[in-house]
């Protein structure tokens, strides 16, 4: 009799276990604003043999200091979707610039048109749809360094090792800034940004190639988990 | 974030709407200067025998920061009344087809049909209204909202200059339109932006009153 409660007690604390990995799944699912991911994972591969300092320093030898890419961009926020738009993005990782524009892909109006140089926005063009919002420009700036740039941890960042992953932290701005790299490539998967323990946002990268020996992720998602937004950027072309 | 929405669509409706002109022309041709209120008519007559539309078209974009041109290519179709589709094939592939009320679209980013009533979004419905009106091949009333300059008779080429004050003023600074030689048609429209970029439509392959297959009216993945 007491065996068969223990059973029962037991089953009972699998099944609560099994309702909180539901649980946990669907937040997740939430906070990623249930965006399905419409590229390929990069294939992970046991890193015991990776030296950090190896893997970061080729990755860093394997980006492009200067490039010119076009991209489509899709927008979405709680659910709500805006039709994909065309981004020309040129950036010079070095000197912290880029210019980036946007089309729409049918009839080809510009929708915006914006340059950063040294951390100074200049919005050169926007529709007013997208001028009505103060931070517009500094949105997407802030978000095209969130892809392109900052893709390397410091040479002193703290260093933790998984079966598949190698992750870097280091202190950034009031939080912490995380690099995954996984992958046979060891390339950058993941940038996650903390604060007070919490993610605030991250940036995915899937399916890189290589032209010119340097590398470009043909697929970029970054998830804004505080202000529930998610952006898809595709590379259609690279003009590097 | 809805009004959002609304207003890409109907920026984007803004360079279709130059394919063709508004209706009537009562209230404006007599304002018109007798040779290009004739020509707005003779042209408005002949587009006005369209039935069904199937076209290809290449779509070159000239950025003034960016030295190359980014080319879309696709197909437009068009049958009235009601039916009306926009698919681009390369370098992405995005479908939008009106039927009627709704609209639906589709891109290869989120593999997803979006679908949009018209009548549940008036200003949804204003604008796909108005690019029907357009796309129907009457231009006199266009002449509200933009001087019209004839720049060459034969083929015939327009160039439409946006009125001060209209929400177009704001974005375009001119457009001009070349029409085939027959003049049933447009073969290409060249929109210059008040940002210094500028759009070229080249449209090819076009066919008139030829039967359109249902697959034309589908938000699906086009063969690249």
């Amino acid at each position: 009799m007491a065996k068969e409660y223990k059973l029962r007690r037991i089953g009972h604390k699998a099944q609560l276990l099994i309702l909180k990995y539901i649980a946990a799944g669907l937040y997740i699912l939430c906070l990623t604003g249930c965006v399905s991911i419409p590229f390929q994972k990069t294939a992970l591969v046991p890193v015991e043999l990776f030296d950090p300092a190896d893997v970061r320093q080729q990755f860093a030898g394997s980006l492009p200091s200067e490039f010119q890419l076009v991209t489509t961009i899709e927008f979405m926020y709680k659910r709500h979707s805006i039709p994909s738009a065309i981004g020309y993005i040129a950036a010079d990782i070095k000197n912290k610039s880029f210019t980036v524009v946007g089309i729409n892909p049918i009839g080809g109006c510009t929708l915006f048109e914006l340059s950063m140089e040294k951390d100074r926005v200049d919005c050169r063009f926007a529709i007013e749809e997208f001028t009505r919002h103060r931070d517009f420009a500094n949105t997407v700036a802030d978000n095209i360094k969130k892809a392109y740039f900052d893709c390397i941890p410091a040479a002193d960042a703290d260093v933790f090792k998984k079966k598949h992953t190698i992750i870097f932290r280091q202190p950034k701005v009031s939080g912490t800034m995380e690099y995954v790299f996984a992958g046979a490539d060891k390339v950058l998967i993941e940038k996650n940004y903390y604060e007070n323990n919490r993610r605030v946002w991250s940036v995915f990268y899937y399916e890189y190639q290589k032209v010119n020996e340097k590398l470009y992720p043909a697929g970029i998602i970054i998830n804004h988990y505080q202000y529930e937004y998610n952006l898809v950027v595709r590379l259609l072309e690279i003009r590097a | 974030m809805q009004r959002a929405l609304i207003l890409l669509i109907l920026f984007l409706f803004i360079p279709a709407n130059y394919c063709y002109a508004e209706t009537s022309g009562i209230k404006t041709h007599k304002n018109l200067a007798p040779d290009l209120y004739e020509v707005l008519h003779r042209l408005e007559d002949k587009t006005s025998e369209i039935r069904t539309l199937k076209t290809e078209f290449v779509q070159e974009k000239e950025l003034a920061v960016f030295k190359k041109k980014i080319i879309l290519k696709g197909m437009i179709f068009l049958q009235k009344p009601e039916l009306f589709a926009w698919h681009i094939i390369e370098p992405l592939s995005y479908s939008m087809v009106i039927k009627g009320d709704i609209l639906s679209q589709w891109d290869e980013n989120t593999k997803k049909i979006q679908k949009i009533s018209l009548s549940k979004n008036p200003a949804f419905q204003i604008a796909i209204s108005q690019m029907k009106d357009w796309f129907s091949g009457k231009y006199t009333s266009m002449t509200e909202d933009y001087n019209i300059i004839i720049l060459k008779r034969n083929p015939v080429s327009l160039k439409f200059i946006p009125k001060k004050n209209t929400i177009v003023s704001n974005v375009i600074e001119s457009v001009t339109v070349i029409f085939r030689d027959d003049e049933r048609y447009i073969h290409q429209i060249y929109i210059k932006e008040k940002s210094s970029n500028s759009t070229l439509l080249t449209f090819v392959n076009t066919q008139l009153n030829t039967p359109l297959e249902a697959a034309a009216w589908e938000v699906q993945p086009r063969v690249r």
